[in-house]
């Protein structure tokens, strides 16, 4: 059973409101965009800047309302109760941001306990120190504040705070852009060990394919706030279909001298999504663009995955 | 091929309130005529006070820079240095609106370094700039010299950055993380250009990141640096196929790939986290994180040596050289 399941998500924010009326024009972060997460699944949703990759999670979490479209969770309408808030939990990219410079560890990671009126004072000390202990941190941060800790340290307090509430659904939004490449390893490491220790299902947002592939099950592509591409890793990044997707799976700079890649991957920049391109959001960078792109593809099934474009048009009426 | 830039045991001495910190820390290494000289590190290694130190950009207090010599094709920089800036050696910074003026047109911020270095009227440095960004296939560059930075993107304002360092045509270009800030898409057009750089200008590169893949994509030779010391210097291949240094192999481990074979595993990472540069770490800066410590590597600090054509700062490779 999916334990969550987005439908047809839309998201339009105002621009240039007017102290008089309402503003007449949008800015449409995240268009149609539809998917399922599964128990135990690492779903990664994958994007360039302004992709609308953030404003899904946060929705997920609860942090926007207006939206159109869908989210159920356990097969239900995901409502903004308190058991719901408790089990679906974020982690942000940048924990000096996220962390208040005016807490100790202990309290940080309390917070949501205090909140929720969760155990005494006693046994929330005992809930904190089994997290602590989760996460790799000695039981001594605890008393520590975020400016005495390094980078890695302060991400894995972000954890601890994020599964305090014991959480199904754990939403990481670039948990690991913000750090050094030998401690984004030791987080990816501790992210692997705790989803098996605590059951739990990972949203993970991020704009780096290298991690995708090495870390999650099923992977979106993002471009626009449109669903370019979905489906099994194994399929999407070794077998592209859309070709966004292989653009970008082009770009990544492989770590392999031997595997150069001297020509210029995707031209163009990403259009502003305030006056997208009509049509396929893709139109104005794609190498393979014709007469039917000025319309928007329809999402086509193919095995496992779904592909939004037209090159695969033909094979779904043929099926 | 002939050394353009050779760097001899350059130090650069950070006295903070804490005490007194040094990184880089006594390291040398030459860079080729027409080569791309990668360096790469984790934060705090020292690998971006390395360019301004070469640049004579650290700032003094509370920076103090000491070299034995830094020589550029002849001169010694430590002294010249104000001569040769951003006509011969010019440098490109990680953030293009940090580095670009936001209140000035940019046809004006480009003719400016033209008429400062060259002695060129306006007409003429007008024209030379507008040349320079159709090399580098910037579109309609005549509009561009009549706009703001804010109008264009990330990516364009960093190729316009490119164009102005190469205005004056340098010897040299230090680029520092110059794609980190922007999307993976025009992080790869960016490279392009670099290469283009070297193919079409002559122009020898310092190329400053922490990415590895960006480093095996576009360096010759890769010097990597950890606290301030540098580690390991090799050819680009050579780096990649038989790593030397345990933190170099640690690094290439951290990386998570793109092969099938790697999916769902847990990734070999370094244990621990880079220490402070300031106290008395002895020996070796990475032997306690190192899985090949030896009882040496925290007495001492490791020798230099030259194995095939890669130079390792690290006792491991010690006995190899004894032996023979």
């Amino acid at each position: 059973m999916s334990l969550l399941e987005i439908r047809n998500l839309t998201k339009s924010f105002p621009i240039g409101d007017s102290i008089f009326g309402k503003s007449k024009r949008f800015l449409k972060a995240v268009d149609r965009v539809s998917f399922e997460v599964h128990n135990g699944e690492v779903f990664s949703l994958v994007g360039e800047s302004g992709s609308g990759k953030s404003t899904i999670a946060r929705i997920i979490c609860g942090a926007y309302d207006q939206i159109s479209g869908e989210i159920l969770y356990k097969g239900k309408h995901i409502e903004r109760t308190k058991e719901n808030y408790l089990q679906i939990q974020m982690v942000f990219q940048d924990p000096d941001s996220s962390l208040n410079p005016r807490k100790n560890v202990q309290s940080i990671i309390e917070e949501g306990l205090r909140i929720h009126r969760i155990g005494s004072p006693k046994e929330r000390l005992s809930k904190i120190l089994e997290i602590v202990d989760a996460v790799g941190l000695d039981r001594e941060t605890i008393r520590k504040y975020p400016h005495e800790l390094s980078g890695g340290q302060k991400q894995r307090v972000s954890v601890a705070r994020s599964l305090i509430l014991k959480p199904k659904l754990l939403v990481l939004d670039e948990p690991t852009s913000a750090l050094d490449v030998s401690v984004q390893a030791q987080i990816l490491n501790l992210l692997i060990d705790l989803q098996q220790q605590f059951g739990l299902t990972y949203i993970f947002i991020t704009h780096d394919l290298k991690i995708v592939s090495q870390f999650s099950d099923k992977v979106g592509v993002l471009y626009l706030g449109s669903m370019m591409e979905m489906g099994p890793v194994s399929e999407i990044v070794d077998t592209p279909l859309h070709p966004y997707t292989k653009g970008l799976l082009e770009s990544v700079p492989f770590p392999d001298p031997s595997r150069t890649f001297d020509g210029e991957t995707l031209k163009g920049e990403i259009p502003s999504p305030i006056n997208p391109p009509k049509g396929c959001p893709f139109i104005t960078r794609c190498p393979d663009a014709f007469e039917k792109c000025s319309m928007k593809p329809q999402i086509v099934q193919i095995g496992n995955r779904q592909v939004s474009c037209h090159l695969y048009d033909r094979r779904n009426s043929d099926a | 091929m002939k050394a353009l830039l050779t760097v001899d045991k350059l130090v650069v001495e950070f006295k903070t309130p804490e005490g007194k910190l040094r990184a880089p820390d006594n390291i040398s290494f030459h860079v080729e005529e027409r080569e791309i000289l990668g360096i790469v590190g984790e934060s705090g290694s020292g690998k971006s006070v390395t360019a301004l130190a070469i640049m004579g950009l650290v700032p003094d207090p509370p920076g103090k820079i000491s070299a034995k010599r830094i020589d550029f094709s002849g001169r010694d920089l430590t002294t010249e240095i104000d001569n040769i800036r951003g006509k011969e050696i010019s440098m490109v910074f990680q953030n293009p609106l940090n580095s670009l003026n936001p209140s000035i047109k940019i046809g004006m911020q480009l003719t400016e370094v033209l008429t400062a270095h060259m002695n060129l009227r306006k007409d003429a440095a007008k024209e030379k700039a507008i040349e320079m960004m159709r090399s580098l296939g910037i579109p309609s560059p005549e509009t561009l010299m009549n706009s703001y930075p804010f109008e264009y993107s990330g990516g364009m304002r960093q190729r316009i950055m490119i164009a102005m360092a190469m205005l004056c045509n340098p010897r040299l270009l230090i680029a520092d993380e110059p794609t980190t800030a922007l999307d993976v898409t025009i992080q790869s057009q960016i490279l392009h250009l670099f290469r283009k750089l070297k193919r079409d200008f002559d122009t020898s590169l310092i190329f400053i990141t922490h990415d590895l893949g960006v480093i095996a994509q576009i360096a010759d030779r890769v010097m990597v640096m950890y606290a301030g010391k540098l580690v390991e210097i090799a050819k680009v291949q050579d780096l990649f196929s038989r790593p030397k240094h345990p933190y170099t192999v640690g690094l290439l481990n951290s990386i998570p790939g793109l092969v099938p074979e790697n999916r769902k595993q847990k990734l070999r990472s370094i244990k621990g986290n880079v220490p402070g540069l300031i106290g008395t770490l002895k020996g070796c800066r990475f032997h306690p994180r190192c899985s090949s410590a030896m009882p040496v590597c925290s007495v001492e600090e490791p020798p230099e040596i030259t194995v095939s054509d890669s130079r390792v700062l690290c006792w491991l490779y010690e006995r190899e050289v004894e032996e023979k």
